[in-house]
């Protein structure tokens, strides 16, 4: 039965997610070397080659931040924020090392201060992602035709949102850094200079938690 | 921090790398549909906490080549770049910012006011200069009017530097009386070809002396705006720093991690292989220590044997009646001859009797004096012979050679012949209860013959002979069987 109601659940949520994955990981990759030639442009002075990493990586980051926070336009503006403060501490980047991997350390310490600050603040994510859905018409073309299953979904993914916020933070950035950003324990262990095996007990604790938190919701 | 290997197949089945091993072990614990529950969640939480803007579209459009930034819905390279614009922009403009913000706009920027005087009686001054060199004989009346006339020719002074001074004046006009005078004294000084010479200081002495107090705040501001204009603008800026971005000078990732235990989705063929035999993997986890530390650890590790208990559920079935029946009827006669004490039906007497029943081979004499005079059936020497190889390391304690020919013969038949029959009846019934024993005593009426059997229960016989009417058998088991000698009189033929 619980198991019958998670599987209905998974195949609403499911309905316009598919790729999520294979855009974290194929979206905004860049050689090292490259990325080098492109560090190396800005600290000699021309700032136009910072344009390139940003745009390699900022839908990566981008997604990062959403995750944690769940409204696109502190999302935005925090993702600028990560990105101009990658620019001014460049010359302590070690080159020859992940952009990447360096710059989303920086987004999610960024937003945890954010968070801090913001602590009490009420994320409108529901509403507005129903809103910005429809207006840039990015629905889903199943779920456009039946109202219900689109209202079902959007019901499934504020529990989602929910269940993940009830995790604690430490739990939170590594389900998010695995499960949206697709990046590998051993980049998790980077970004969040944690041990590896750390990850993986946290990984396995917090999607525990979401399936029984999600089994609950759903239960009552 | 530990996980079993219940767990470690749970991470795997929803990182998409579960092996066929761990996805038996979860079928012991789980149903079909809690396992796809597991599988689908990765997929499920990256649905939910995804921004929806960035939907099926984009993440197809970036997996086929990336994110197209024209097309993105989201793009914050043009606000970072501008953002970074921006601030080259303050950088200039920083030190104007600055200014403004140091100024205490109450008190009036005579130093300003000052210069722009200076700059703007340059040029007379010029020509009052010249004038006065040149007419250094007029008298005092004809210079003052002279330069009064100059004075009042404004129109003389283009109009571009006129509108230029005036408004310069105006705009540095204070209504403020006491800096009018200032301002007038200046002038006037500046136009009097007496004081031209060191104006600068005459002009700033009056100024100074006019008020102590404007005096102090200006010397203030002065100071201050020259400081500020010092300060290099990278001290600004950076004091302008975010400090968010902590640690990040030290993030330094020459130390590279080692490689994971359970690699990224997107693993080769081959390291998949040997990710998914490595069931053995059971990680011992410390939560806050460094991951060199831990990988050390990881090679000491303790490995659970089979700590989901998959080994221990036995199906109740698997054990059927039958079987339980079966396996009683194969137990019961063991156990009723072993344990339960019921006689054995072991027949060892018909067995050797068997053996008995072949013609007497041997002939045996001990030293205590007794000497048997026996005969053997010539028929049956070379089986006494071959006997006698196959036991050659058979010892007899205190054995010797006898010629069946000596003394012996002398011996009455009678009394031997009844001796052995004795000695065999008694070697028959009492010498199996006595199998253990390594000493045995023989008593007869007449002589007591006392065998005395190694331990090693061994028996040496070598060149026998034997009397014509004499039978001597010895029998020599398999193994660790007793030695049974047999002596019998036989009839004569």
């Amino acid at each position: 039965m619980v198991g019958t109601s998670v599987g209905s659940l998974l195949g609403i949520a499911l309905g316009i997610g598919v790729g999520a994955m294979a855009m974290a990981k194929s979206s905004g990759e860049m050689t090292i070397d490259k990325e080098t030639q492109l560090i190396e442009a800005v600290l000699d002075g021309d700032g136009n080659a910072f344009r390139g990493l940003v745009e390699t990586y900022q839908a990566r980051i981008y997604n990062i931040i959403y995750g944690m926070v769940h409204n696109r336009d502190d999302a935005q503006e925090l993702t600028q924020d990560s990105f101009i403060k990658a620019y001014k501490k460049l010359d302590t980047f070690n080159l020859g090392t992940k952009f990447y991997t360096w710059v989303c350390r920086i987004a999610v310490n960024t937003t945890i201060d954010f968070l801090r600050k913001h602590k009490n603040r009420q994320h409108l994510s529901f509403d507005e992602g129903i809103g910005i859905q429809e207006s840039a018409g990015v629905s889903d073309m199943h779920y456009e035709s039946n109202p219900e299953q689109a209202a079902i979904q959007e019901e499934t993914r504020q529990k989602i949102i929910e269940a993940v916020d009830e995790l604690p933070e430490d739990q939170k950035q590594i389900l998010i850094l695995k499960e949206i950003d697709g990046l590998s324990y051993k980049e998790i262990s980077e970004v969040l200079n944690v041990p590896q095996g750390t990850v993986m007990s946290r990984l396995y604790y917090a999607r525990k938690k979401l399936q029984d938190i999600l089994i609950d919701s759903k239960n009552i | 921090m530990k996980l079993t290997r219940m767990e470690l197949s749970l991470l795997r089945l929803t990182d998409g790398i579960a092996s066929a091993a761990d996805i038996d072990r979860l079928r012991q614990h789980f149903d079909t549909e809690t396992l796809d529950s597991w599988r689908e969640l990765s997929r499920w939480i990256s649905v939910g906490v995804t921004d929806p803007l960035l939907g099926v579209g984009e993440f197809r459009s970036a997996s086929s080549g990336g994110l197209s930034l024209t097309s993105s819905k989201i793009d914050v390279s043009e606000q970072v770049m501008e953002r970074l614009g921006l601030l080259a922009d303050h950088k200039a403009l920083d030190g104007n910012i600055v200014r403004s913000a140091l100024m205490d706009h109450s008190v009036p920027d005579v130093s300003g006011d000052i210069m722009s005087k200076i700059l703007q009686g340059d040029t007379k001054n010029h020509d009052v200069h010249q004038g006065f060199e040149s007419h250094v004989e007029e008298v005092k009346e004809v210079k003052e009017v002279k330069e009064v006339k100059e004075v009042e020719d404004v129109d003389d002074v283009s109009a571009e530097d006129w509108s230029f001074n005036s408004l310069l004046r105006n705009a540095l006009l204070d209504p403020d009386p006491a800096l009018m005078n200032i301002a007038d004294s200046v002038e006037r000084s500046i136009l009097s070809p007496q004081l031209n010479e060191d104006i600068l200081q005459e002009v700033l002495d009056e100024e100074l002396n006019s008020s102590d107090e404007s005096n102090s705040l200006n010397a203030l501001l002065i100071e201050g705006l020259e400081d500020e204009l010092n300060t290099p603008e990278e001290v600004v800026e950076s004091s302008l720093q975010d400090e968010a971005v902590s640690g990040s000078s030290l993030m330094d990732f020459e130390d590279e991690i080692p490689s994971p235990v359970i690699a990224q989705r997107e693993v080769p063929p081959d390291v998949q292989t040997l990710v998914y035999t490595d069931d053995v993997m059971v990680v011992e986890f410390t939560e806050e220590e460094e991951f060199s530390a831990l990988h050390s650890t990881v090679q000491q590790q303790e490995f659970e044997e089979d700590s989901d208990e998959e080994l221990c559920s036995v199906d109740e079935a698997f054990v059927s009646e039958a079987m339980l029946v079966e396996q009683e009827a194969d137990w019961f006669p063991l156990t009723d001859t072993l344990l339960i004490g019921g006689e054995t039906n072991l027949d060892i007497w018909s067995a050797v009797s068997k053996k008995v029943s072949r013609p007497p081979l041997r002939l045996l004499k001990d030293d205590t004096g007794i000497e048997v005079v026996d005969k053997v059936p010539v028929s049956t020497k070379s089986e006494s012979n071959s006997l006698q190889q196959n036991n050659s390391s058979v010892e007899f304690l205190n054995s010797k050679s006898i010629d069946a020919d000596s003394t012996i013969s002398k011996v009455s038949v009678t009394v031997l012949g009844s001796f052995l029959t004795l000695a065999a009846a008694w070697m028959i019934i009492v010498l199996p209860s006595l199998l253990t024993q390594t000493t045995s005593t023989i008593n007869t009426p007449k002589r007591i013959v006392t065998f005395e059997v190694a331990e090693v229960n061994q028996l040496e016989v070598e060149d026998l002979e034997v009397g014509e009417d004499m039978n001597v058998q010895i029998l020599q088991g398999d193994g660790n069987a007793p030695t049974i000698i047999f002596l019998d009189e036989m009839e004569a033929l």
